[in-house]
């Protein structure tokens, strides 16, 4: 006869399991987050980066990138993954006009990875590079502009998805000064039309700016809904589908923090309370105080029902963030990359269900972190940080030496001194202080905006 | 105040004293014919460079041109009312009111938002208005007061009361001028709404208050003199507003409404161009309350009403924008058309 019933074996055994996942768990969030030494790759001048996204594109299984910029020349980029961390360069493409951002998809169905990216310019483009194998993209094919399709004004931010649910690729995009977000259908054959175009913040005085778009399933209705965020006045907008169709936005504002309301230069969407829906993220820029991280907590119905408030940066200006599990304990930490100088933060969550962060570590580089993504560069399935500093024109990676509850990673005995033969200074000059959104007041929201249009290495120094 | 007429006057009077403006030819290539199609920047040119206008128009001026004349782009190749990819639009007049508006139709490219502005402005007569007996919303044109979370900061609401009307001015600039009613409320109400004014009306309904959650449940672009917005809506219970700018289903309207009045504390600099008021800046606004029922909206609660609501039974379309213009048969608010607002409308007979 066994010593214990089965049902009691089994709840013993189920506690020691959860006892011990407790305490891996607070092990864990015990244990600071470690990246090593900057390994970066500087891009060709004039190229300023504004965005990236990492992609295997070439199947030697190591994550690539393709790069967003505002370049004088016309460019945007593909870099080939060494699998170490660092990139060569692989392809160069034509792009008549700035390019904020860029999604990959299989827009034209035929089995190869597509860039869609937008062309800012005087005359706006939406525009696809078609997969043409072997890592390698063809010229732009405009799929929307001025006289036919009707593109929106400072087209900037792309976001991917099958929005009307018959089973091809959509885009949305965020127009920066029409304050809109525009969705075009996807007919097939590249053939898109622009079936909605919603306007933001009509009530707000000044100008609104919306800059990153995004798509998921806010309200939980099995079709993708999206979320902007509104560079001016400090607001995100959830924009539903409603069979397909968009008609219109509901706003949130970030909440005032001490005497000030932040900027929200940045945007990204998680499920950072672990309940199976995404939440908002964003990077909170204050002028006065230490840099905040903002979670608008999305209640599973799409309503952004509590704005959760985290430490962020002690110095800068929060411009950019990316939340993943950098330590494999199931919840997920936050980086977030600031301005002036640029240092990227890294926030462990200390306590589960809780939106709290401890700074492990605050590194400086370079002088704008505009963009940042967490990936597996190194191939050691743990996830390491990938980044771009705008004015030094850099792309860096740091790889996660973090003890991983998983058995992933190289551990601290990979650690590697920095490579940073040259590593941009820090800026020291003055934040111009004008209304840039035009609401009549001088607020974060207007460094915010001045951050996000800088396109010149000087001017972070205060020239434009 | 400088009016279109008197801006239009001004300009032609400045290119009287240069005989060859406008001409023919492109001001940015050189050709035969002295003077060049585009009036302000052929004056430009030729007053740096008299030959330009007395010769040819050779190299040199088409160089000057592309210098002088950056901005301006009026009048340029393509129709007013369609977009094209290049900046300006070929008929003068037309083309100077847009981009007096709308910067980006005279610096980037001629895009739909400026071919509607042309479509809806451009031969249109700009009028007054009778303010008549109102309570004036008693704000300078050069404050914000009634803006509610319009600015930066928060700022108060228009009270309105059932049976009155209100007046005042709209003006662009940054921050653009707003008019927020106040419709707060412990449960929903009937109201019509009667609006006159001498510019291009955006008119919303905002639910919520300025943190959020929040949504423009509709917004009414109304064309400049084409007389009175009459509307029959259902005001929500709790937080909402109704608000009152300048501007078209595009775009809200940042130019060309400026304030005539002094602002003591900032006057203007004797080199600061003169207020530009393309269309007069006077609204009027009357609100009435309506029994809940009366979804025609014509003062009585009868079997109209009722066919209305059987009409409209069902689920409210999400899929499309919500036109208040249209019958509103959704009493209770709750995005379906059924047998509790029947009830509601009958409790109103």
């Amino acid at each position: 006869m066994p010593r214990y019933p089965a049902a009691n074996l089994l709840a013993t055994l189920a506690t020691a399991a959860a006892v011990a996942l407790v305490a891996d768990v607070a092990r864990a969030q015990d244990q600071p987050l470690v990246f090593q030494g900057n390994l970066y790759d500087q891009l060709p001048e004039p190229f300023f980066p504004t965005m990236f996204k990492v992609r295997e594109l070439d199947g030697d299984g190591f994550p690539d990138l393709i790069l967003a910029g505002r370049d004088p020349d016309d460019r945007l980029m593909t870099r080939r993954g060494l699998g170490n961390g660092r990139f060569e360069a692989l392809q160069t493409l034509a792009a008549p006009g700035f390019t904020d951002w860029l999604e990959t998809g299989d827009i034209d169905a035929d089995g190869l990875i597509d860039i869609v990216t937008a062309w800012r310019g005087d005359v706006p483009r939406l525009v696809v590079h078609r997969g043409i194998g072997s890592g390698l993209f063809d010229e732009a094919i405009v799929l929307a502009g001025v006289d036919f399709g009707g593109t929106g004004r400072d087209p900037q931010g792309i976001a991917l998805g099958d929005f009307d649910r018959d089973g091809d690729l959509d885009i949305a995009v965020s127009n920066y000064i029409s304050q809109s977000v525009d969705v075009f259908a996807n007919h097939g054959k590249l053939a898109f039309e622009r079936t909605d175009r919603v306007r933001l913040a009509t009530f707000f005085g000044g100008v609104a700016y919306p800059r990153i778009v995004a798509a998921a399933d806010m309200d939980g209705d099995g079709d993708l809904d999206l979320v902007a965020n509104e560079v001016g006045g400090s607001r995100v907008a959830v924009l539903r589908n409603e069979a397909g169709r968009f008609v219109k936005a509901v706003e949130y504002r970030v909440p005032q923090i001490g005497n000030e309301r932040p900027g929200a230069p940045g945007m990204q969407l998680a499920d950072a309370d672990g309940d199976g829906d995404m939440d908002v993220l964003v990077p909170a820029l204050l002028l006065e105080t230490t840099q905040k991280v903002v979670c608008f907590v999305n209640d599973g119905s799409g309503r952004l029902a509590e704005r959760l408030v985290g430490d962020s940066s002690p110095t800068g200006y929060n411009f950019s963030l990316v939340g993943a599990d950098f330590d494999g304990d199931g919840d997920m930490d936050i980086i977030s990359g600031a301005a002036i100088p640029g240092t990227i933060s890294v926030g462990r969550r200390t306590a589960a269900g809780a939106f709290t962060f401890e700074i492990d570590i605050a590194y400086q580089f370079g002088q704008l972190i505009r963009h940042l993504d967490a990936a597996d560069v190194d191939g050691d399935c743990d996830l390491d940080l990938v980044g771009i500093d705008g004015p030094s024109r850099s792309v860096f990676v740091r790889r996660n030496v973090t003890p991983q509850q998983s058995g992933c990673g190289g551990g601290l005995a990979s650690v590697e001194p920095a490579d940073a033969p040259s590593m941009p200074k820090p800026f020291r000059g003055e934040v111009p202080r004008l209304d840039r959104d035009r609401d009549g007041a001088f607020t974060a929201a207007d460094v915010a905006i001045w951050l996000s249009e800088i396109s010149r290495p000087r001017a972070i120094g205060g020239t434009r | 105040m400088k009016t279109r007429a008197a801006a239009i006057a001004a300009m032609l009077v400045a290119f009287a004293a240069h005989a060859q403006c406008p001409s023919e030819g492109d001001c940015r290539t050189p050709h035969e014919t002295p003077g060049c199609v585009m009036p302000e920047c052929c004056t430009l040119v030729c007053e740096a460079n008299p030959l330009c206008c007395e010769v040819t128009w050779d190299q040199a001026c088409a160089d000057a041109a592309i210098e002088l004349c950056e901005g301006i782009s009026c009048p340029s190749a393509g129709a007013c009312t369609l977009p094209h990819d290049t900046a300006g639009c070929s008929d003068y007049a037309c083309c100077e009111l847009v981009t007096a508006i709308d910067g980006w139709c005279t610096w980037a490219s001629w895009d739909e938002a400026c071919a509607r502005l042309a479509d809806q402005l451009c031969a249109v007569k700009p009028c007054t208005i009778d303010q008549g007996v109102a309570i004036d919303e008693q704000e300078p044109c050069y404050e914000r007061m009634n803006d509610g979370c319009g600015v930066g900061f928060y700022s108060s609401r228009i009270s309105p009361q059932c049976g009155l009307a209100f007046k005042g001015r709209i003006t662009s600039g940054g921050p653009r001028d707003l008019d927020w009613f106040s419709l707060d409320g412990p449960s929903t109400r009937r109201l019509r709404v009667a609006i006159d004014a001498e510019f291009p009306v955006e008119l919303q309904y905002f639910l919520g208050d300025c943190e959020g959650p929040n949504e423009v449940k509709w917004l009414v672009a109304h064309p400049i003199c084409s007389g009175t917005l009459m509307l029959n809506f259902v005001a929500r219970a709790g937080t909402s507003s109704m608000i009152l700018g300048a501007g078209n289903a595009d775009a809200s309207m940042r130019n060309g409404l400026d304030c005539d009045d002094i602002d003591p504390e900032n006057p203007p600099a004797p080199d600061d161009p003169p207020p530009q008021q393309l269309f007069g800046v006077r609204w009027r606004v009357r609100l009435d309350c309506l029994p809940i029922g009366d979804i025609d909206g014509n003062g009585i609660v009868a079997p109209q009403d009722v066919a209305l609501l059987l009409n409209a039974w069902g689920p409210v379309p999400r899929e499309v924008p919500f036109d208040p213009r249209l019958p509103d048969a959704d009493l209770d608010g709750n995005g379906e058309v059924g047998a509790p607002d029947m009830a509601i409308l009958l409790g109103s007979w």
